[in-house]
């Protein structure tokens, strides 16, 4: 069977129906864009990286609750990846409030982490990305990177259309402020 | 300034190029004599310029390899105990086809009208006596389990009749679903 030829939905429909050679397709079409996804909302690589795996071993797991017909395939997975990111902020979140409480006990001050993503202005972007709210992000980085639809946005974040442009409009107003003279450089 | 913030929702509109003609010449005329605006505007597409040349971001080498070895691995550790292949190969798998349906189907209505005519045929003299010979059950051993015993058997044979009827339209679905879903 000629699995290349299919759509994300049929193969999800082909992989619950136990074709599992089905699911390969799904994992070399989405991995890349997944990884992208999370590594604009979390700030890290690694984490980035379990996020993917552990949205795939969801998809795996939840294959047969899948409605055909109802949300589109891709949608359904970022929303999944959405889920697992918000999740992971919130464990940073508490981890680094943990840290915070250690390091003011015991007095030590910690060198800022050196930058993985290397160029200048994906590092400054990223640290004006992590400052957003995390809904404005998330319609940030599915418009603006992956070039989603507002209508496809509305359905990943659970929101209105409107609500997705008034969050969009909100974070790139922000982002503008935050990176103007930077951005404003880089186009000349 | 002030002016600047009604015209700052009207940002994303813009760039979408969605605003209708003469709010679209308002707020060219706003641009053109606002400072604010014009440089927003211009980091906007600067943003957008620079977030889309971003996106060439790699995950580490083998990430998909990691990805499918682990789902192998959540598969494997999720196989079903061995009775229950057992039970699904021998039993489950030849029961879930379509032949077998209609086949069950067939068999279940032909048994219940075969033993109908077979009493007709060798006690024909219960035919006519039938709500007779019923209504003198009923007074022997009370009325609730002979009526009972009746409608559950009416219900039986609905249910077999309706099955039959099913079947063809289950089996056009299940076709079809196939093709739509390529597998």
């Amino acid at each position: 069977m000629k699995y290349r030829e299919l759509s994300d939905e049929e193969l999800i429909y082909c992989y619950a129906s136990g074709e599992v050679r089905a699911f390969d397709i799904i994992v070399s079409r989405y991995t890349q864009r997944l990884f992208r996804f999370s590594v604009r909302l979390l700030g890290d690589a690694q984490t980035a990286e379990d996020v993917v795996q552990e949205a795939f071993l969801r998809v795996h797991m939840h294959a047969g609750r899948y409605k055909y017909g109802v949300a589109k395939f891709s949608t359904w997975l970022y929303r999944i990846s959405r889920n697992l990111c918000i999740e992971e902020l919130r464990k940073q979140k508490r981890r680094k409030a943990r840290e915070a409480e250690i390091d003011a006990a015991q007095e030590i001050v910690h060198e800022p982490d050196t930058e993985s993503l290397g160029a200048e202005f994906d590092a400054m972007l990223r640290k004006a990305l992590e400052a957003l709210p995390e809904e404005q992000r998330t319609v940030f980085v599915l418009r603006d990177m992956e070039h989603m639809t507002y209508e496809e946005i509305a359905n990943v974040t659970h929101a209105r259309v409107g609500t997705v442009k008034s969050r969009l409009n909100r974070a790139r107003n922000a982002l503008a402020e935050e990176l103007g003279p930077y951005v404003g450089r880089r186009r000349k | 300034m002030s002016d600047c913030r009604r015209w700052e929702s009207q940002y994303l509109s813009y760039m979408d190029r969605s605003l209708d003609e003469d709010r679209l010449n308002d707020m060219r005329r706003h641009i053109k004599g606002c400072d604010h605006c014009r440089s927003m505007l211009e980091r906007l597409g600067g943003l957008l310029k620079a977030s889309a040349e971003m996106s060439a971001i790699e995950p580490e080498r083998g990430l998909e390899g990691r990805i499918l070895a682990r789902v192998a691995e959540a598969r494997a550790t999720a196989r079903p105990s061995r009775a229950w292949r057992l039970y699904e190969t021998a039993i489950l798998r030849p029961l879930h086809s379509e032949v077998t349906v209609i086949v069950a189907a067939c068999v279940s209505v032909l048994t219940m009208l075969g033993m109908f005519v077979h009493t007709l045929v060798t006690q024909p003299e219960l035919a006519p006596r039938a709500s007779e010979l019923l209504s003198e059950a009923a007074g022997r051993v009370g009325g609730g389990p002979v009526l009972c015993a009746i409608v559950a058997g009416a219900i039986f044979l609905g249910l077999d009749l309706m099955g039959l009827a099913a079947a063809p339209l289950l089996l056009k679905r299940a076709r079809g679903q196939k093709e739509v879903h390529g597998c």
